[in-house]
């Protein structure tokens, strides 16, 4: 299941903005792994490697 | 698995737009590290980095420096800025840039903006300034990549930016990983990233640690049939062993 996330930057002022990736069946808290994109760059364009 | 945009790109809030500085991006990494572990879905004991070019970069230093992180997957990694910048626009050219950059410090005294340049430019457009991609497989993955043009995407970043990216180095780092397990990526073909870099780097990381080299470009890593299997193989694999143990047991047994 994808849902949509947010969570304040280091100072707080800021609102970053991304997509949580949560199996549909899991049998308690899974691993995460945090990603996202390099220079000039667009974390769309990571979403396959995400999936 | 959590993927989010940097500050200023994106759906992300921040001012200037199109600005890097790894210095608070690595700061809001820590922060998506905060928010993975009050997620409900996830466990906080098993919070991982994966990050590419740029954010390969990154990865290194905040596993370097926070301890919450338990594995690491850094592909085609940004090791050491003034080397980077040296191989790719020679002596002379980073040289000028050092002017560039004290330039747009003058104007910001004037009561300027920072300036914008092109990612990249067509490659069969005539010459015209600066762009910060100017290679063929740059261009196709920014603009015609398999997943197409990402409709958050802009063909600017401000000038200003690559003084960041030249500042930062993270070999500094790399003793400080200690024995969080960090797979490294790299293509045999990438042309940005000096291979002897990312040697350097593994080589003072005491591991779990491994190098795989991939036949790729920099950037077909991210291409389907040029690179982009290998690298979610690897990537998955050293996950799964390093975050869920009992599974990659129950696998190979």
């Amino acid at each position: 299941m994808n849902t949509e996330i947010e969570f304040p930057s280091y100072e707080g002022a800021l609102t970053l903005r991304g997509t949580a990736y949560v199996p549909d069946r899991t049998s308690g808290p899974v691993p995460v792994v945090i990603m996202t994109h390099g220079m000039a760059d667009s974390a769309d364009r990571l979403a396959p490697a995400a999936q | 698995m959590i993927l989010y945009d940097h500050r200023g790109f994106g759906p992300s809030d921040g001012q200037p737009r199109q600005e890097f500085d790894p210095v608070t991006q690595c700061r809001d990494m820590q922060m998506a590290i905060t928010f993975a572990q009050s997620c409900t879905a996830f466990d906080a004991d098993r919070v991982a980095l994966w990050g590419t070019s740029f954010s390969g970069g990154h990865v290194l230093a905040v596993a370097g420096i926070d301890t919450r992180v338990r594995a690491v997957v850094s592909q085609a990694p940004w090791i050491a800025g003034t080397e980077i910048a040296r191989h790719i626009l020679g002596s002379e050219g980073l040289t000028a840039f050092r002017e560039v950059f004290n330039a747009e410090r003058r104007t910001l005294l004037a009561g300027g903006r920072p300036s914008l340049s092109p990612v990249v430019r067509h490659p069969d457009a005539a010459e015209g300034g600066f762009v910060l991609v100017d290679t063929q497989e740059g261009y196709d993955y920014m603009v015609s990549g398999p997943a197409g043009l990402p409709k958050a995407w802009m063909n600017s970043f401000t000038t200003r930016s690559l003084e960041h990216a030249v500042e930062f180095d993270v070999r500094p780092y790399a003793g400080r990983i200690g024995t969080t397990p960090l797979l490294m990526i790299t293509g045999s073909r990438d042309s940005l990233i000096p291979a002897e870099l990312v040697q350097e780097f593994y080589d003072a990381v005491i591991g779990p640690k491994q190098l795989t080299v991939i036949d790729a470009e920099h950037y077909s890593l991210y291409m389907p049939g040029r690179g982009f299997e290998e690298s979610m193989e690897a990537s998955t694999r050293w996950f799964a062993t390093h975050l869920m143990p009992e599974a990659a047991l129950a696998t190979a047994g």
